[in-house]
């Protein structure tokens, strides 16, 4: 072995020591990454461009350049490098470093889960942030033009950035899956992207960003950005990290709000809470339920500590499906009372109007454990999502069938003898009733057929899911034992 | 709080005398490729072991169980008293673990890539500074500071990846084919770091394909096929052949004599327990069915004693590959 004495100047304090290790790696390869020095060049030159222009075409028709040039060059341009550009940087962010062992790596190291993807989403937000930077001069400039609200564009870019954390948290997220799945979702992504650029365009869909929703949608921002990272972190995480815990906390708090302003919030607060959040109240169900069993004493241990509390609470938040469908029923017991709530108390809707209501909750939760039995009785799959979105799919090609056999603009009466046969199939069922209107006999035999169905659900997988919840009942007896055990030593230790 | 901290000796020299990993049982079932059979070893605290296997024998999928990077279909692994499964937390403080395939950050200098492990095992601005300076020193790195990963070789490549794993100071290092793809000169390098690391007391644990270095490295070796242990013992056992089980026993052995090699064929001929192997102009290669030193020696003393003029009696001893092979059809027969 050859030593040398050869020494080089330390280069290590580029960085404060407290930063995360995650931002400080993330910095250093990202912004020496050709990725973001070109996204940055060319947003300058493109800024420059639409500046010129717009110089130009004011002095051509002197209406001043805000009516076109900037305003039709200026926010596509920024949105797609804010929006598009960085943050999707991150649909590489775990997968990349999975490929070639590097990420291995870093989980080995005193880094957790949660501070490896929060610092891979931090450093790209900071890109974004100084992108966001560099364009703010030529905000400021347009306004010497005229026709433009600085003050406006500024909350918009404000708004842009916003968009930009949860869409990078969306991307990393999405990167812990397979590459087909990322990219479909990718490309199913864009026509919401182009709808949302064509109302940054219209100055009546940027004043829906405006002071007065920004409470929620930044709530939003906030709540979406924590789960998706939460999300990712659970992916690479090791099994005896119980993220479960978390989730499930999150959906339970989530569906605790529900209740809350359906109770006591306005009537627009309440509705637009519950439309926001539902997306997270039904993929929270839906991730619990398609969870592997997990059994680590470990864990276990960590609930039993709290005596009766915990090993109730261990029941619904330690991770495996057969918790999760508890979790499940408790999400939808809070959502259904919340969805009550409001319908029938708070709304005052005629009564078959809230039988209709209740009857979308109910089939909305039938829906989520419907195929349950399906991946409980195929354990040789690893991908659990697999089977559920196959029976689900079986569920809409039946709709797509009845809706064939029976077109729309009969009377329900037809309805009914030709979708009868799907009320055994919530996802269909739900379907038919969203687009036959509000019938109360049709809701009414939909919320029995609901109920139905999450019974026989339950009674489709009773054995397993006994067994499995007698496994974690063992697992916190002997956690309460073996602290017991511990308690009287030290005892003994004492009198001794 | 003197009596917490610091165990009686006893107690420490129980500790020590404790295997530092434990393997009981071991499976790993992917789809259906059934990776690691029931696999059960310990690996003792301090030496180099060494885990030898064919392609796919579950090698890999071992170590990375080991490093609690993979979590087992059944059975278990407790590094240093804590299951690996339950409780990674403090396995991954004791373990240093280098894959065979290392992933690199083109954009980032070595320097910063060692820096940046540095401030993820925890450590504040000047341990962080000695730490990586001592890495770099350790491992011959520091001429190579401010290299970008993108453009290192081979052998640079690995020797940071080694100066990666030592950042933590970790009591079990996991090595998976480290030496794979070396040149000689880095090789030899390699050899080196075992040894100085050895010496230090640190476990090591290395597959390799190649026998030959790891038969020089190791105190103990383990053999795996088909993900199941058919070997586990020194390296001298294994290439002298004195191993339990009649198909290891036999040994052969070259003899050199003065003059006419036919007195030698001769007494071969007649006594029991021994067989030509080949003769040579200026000897034999004779087989002892028993193979142990005592026989060895009767052996020597007999023929002596029967007028063969011995110039030289050398116990021949088995490269590993041909251990490893006799191994592996001998378990298929």
């Amino acid at each position: 072995m050859t030593r040398t004495t050869h020494k080089t100047a330390w280069r290590g304090d580029d960085f404060p020591t407290w930063l995360s290790p995650m931002v400080v790696k993330e910095l250093r390869q990202g912004v020496q990454s050709g990725v973001f020095a070109w996204t940055f060049v060319a947003l300058q030159v493109a800024m420059f461009l639409a500046l010129s222009f717009g110089v130009l075409d004011f002095d051509a028709t002197g209406r001043g350049p805000g009516t076109f040039t900037l305003q039709y060059f200026f926010w596509p341009i920024v949105a797609a490098a804010v929006l598009v550009v960085i943050p999707l940087r991150g649909l590489g962010a775990i997968s990349a470093e999975q490929a070639d062992g590097k990420l291995d790596l870093v989980r080995l190291t005193r880094l957790s889960a949660t501070s490896i993807v929060l610092g891979k989403w931090l450093a790209i937000v900071a890109q974004g942030a100084l992108l966001v930077t560099a364009i703010l001069p030529y905000v400021v400039l347009r306004y010497f033009f005229g026709n433009i609200n600085v003050i406006g564009d500024l909350v918009t870019i404000g708004w842009l950035f916003a968009g930009s954390m949860v869409v990078a948290a969306a991307a990393i997220a999405l990167s812990t899956r397979a590459r087909g799945l990322r990219i479909a979702i990718a490309v199913l992504a864009l026509p919401l992207f182009v709808s949302f650029m064509e109302m940054l365009d219209n100055p009546g869909g940027r004043s829906l960003m405006g002071p007065g929703s920004w409470v929620g949608l930044l709530a939003a921002v906030v709540l979406y950005t924590a789960v998706l990272l939460e999300y990712s972190a659970a992916k690479i995480a090791p099994i005896a990290e119980n993220h479960a815990l978390r989730q499930r906390s999150l959906a339970l708090a989530i569906g605790v709000v529900w209740l809350l302003v359906a109770g006591f919030a306005a009537m627009p607060t309440a509705i637009l809470t519950i439309l926001t959040t539902l997306p997270l109240v039904i993929a929270f169900p839906i991730g619990a339920i398609l969870e592997q069993p997990v059994h680590l004493r470990s864990q276990a241990a960590a609930f039993a500590r709290f005596g009766l509390p915990g090993r109730i609470a261990a029941r619904v938040l330690t991770p495996g499906w057969a918790t999760g469908l508890v979790f499940a029923v408790m999400m939808m017991a809070l959502c259904l009372s919340a969805w009550w709530w409001v319908a029938d108390v708070r709304y005052g809707v005629p009564r078959g109007e809230t039988v209709w209501v209740m009857a979308v909750g109910g089939l909305l939760g039938a829906t989520v454990v419907f195929p349950l039995p399906a991946v409980v009785w195929l354990p040789r799959v690893q991908n659990r999502l697999l089977p559920y979105v196959l029976v689900q799919l079986v569920c809409l090609l039946a709709f797509a069938y009845a809706s064939v056999m029976k077109p729309y603009g009969t009377a329900w009466e037809s309805w009914w003898e030709g979708w009868m046969w799907l009320l055994p199939l919530p996802l269909a069922s739900l379907s038919c009733l969203l687009t036959s209107g509000r019938s109360g006999a049709m809701a009414l035999a939909c919320l029995m057929a609901s109920s139905a169905v999450t019974v026989v659900v339950f009674l489709a997988v009773r054995r397993p899911w006994l067994r499995e919840m007698r496994t974690t009942g063992q697992l916190l007896a002997e956690a309460q034992a073996s602290k017991a055990h511990r308690a009287g030593a030290v005892d003994r230790g004492a009198t001794a | 709080m003197t009596a917490a901290t610091t165990p009686p000796a006893s107690s420490a020299e129980a500790a020590s005398a404790e295997p530092l990993v434990e393997v009981t049982g071991l499976n790993r079932v992917f789809d259906r490729v059934h990776a690691v059979r029931d696999l059960s070893f310990t690996i003792p605290r301090g030496g180099v072991v060494g885990f030898i296997g064919s392609n796919g024998a579950g090698k890999t999928t071992t170590m990375r169980i080991m490093a609690t990077l993979d979590e087992p279909t059944s059975g278990c692994v407790v590094v240093d008293g804590h299951d690996v499964v339950d409780n990674p937390r403090p396995v991954r403080r004791l373990v240093g673990w280098m894959p065979d395939a290392f992933g690199t950050y083109p954009n980032m200098t070595v320097l910063e890539y060692l820096d940046f492990f540095a401030r993820s095992y925890g450590f504040g601005r000047a341990e962080r500074r000695a730490r990586v300076e001592e890495v770099m020193d350790f491992a011959d790195l520091t001429p190579l500071a401010d290299r970008q990963m993108g453009k290192l070789s081979k052998g640079m490549g690995q020797r940071l990846c080694f100066g990666r794993m030592l950042i933590p100071d970790p009591a079990l290092l996991i090595l998976d084919e480290p030496a794979a793809g070396l040149d000689p000169k880095a090789r030899l390098e390699f050899k080196n770091l075992v040894r100085l690391l050895a010496e230090r007391g640190k476990t090591l644990f290395i597959s390799s394909h190649i026998l030959s270095e790891l038969g020089e490295m190791c105190d103990s070796l383990l053999f795996i096929d088909d993900g199941q242990l058919v070997f586990h013992g020194d390296a001298d056992a294994l290439k002298h052949g004195t191993l339990p089980g009649a198909a290891m026993a036999a040994a052969a052995v070259h003899v050199v004599v003065a003059g006419d090699p036919a007195p030698l064929v001769e007494w071969a001929e007649t006594s029991q327990g021994w067989r030509i192997l080949e003769v040579r102009r200026d000897g034999a290669r004779l087989e002892s069915a028993a193979g142990t030193a005592e026989a060895l020696a009767d052996g020597l003393r007999r023929m002596v004693t029967a007028g063969v003029v011995v110039v030289e009696f050398r116990r021949e001893q088995r490269r590993l590959e041909e251990a490893f092979v006799d191994m592996v059809k001998s378990r298929a027969t």
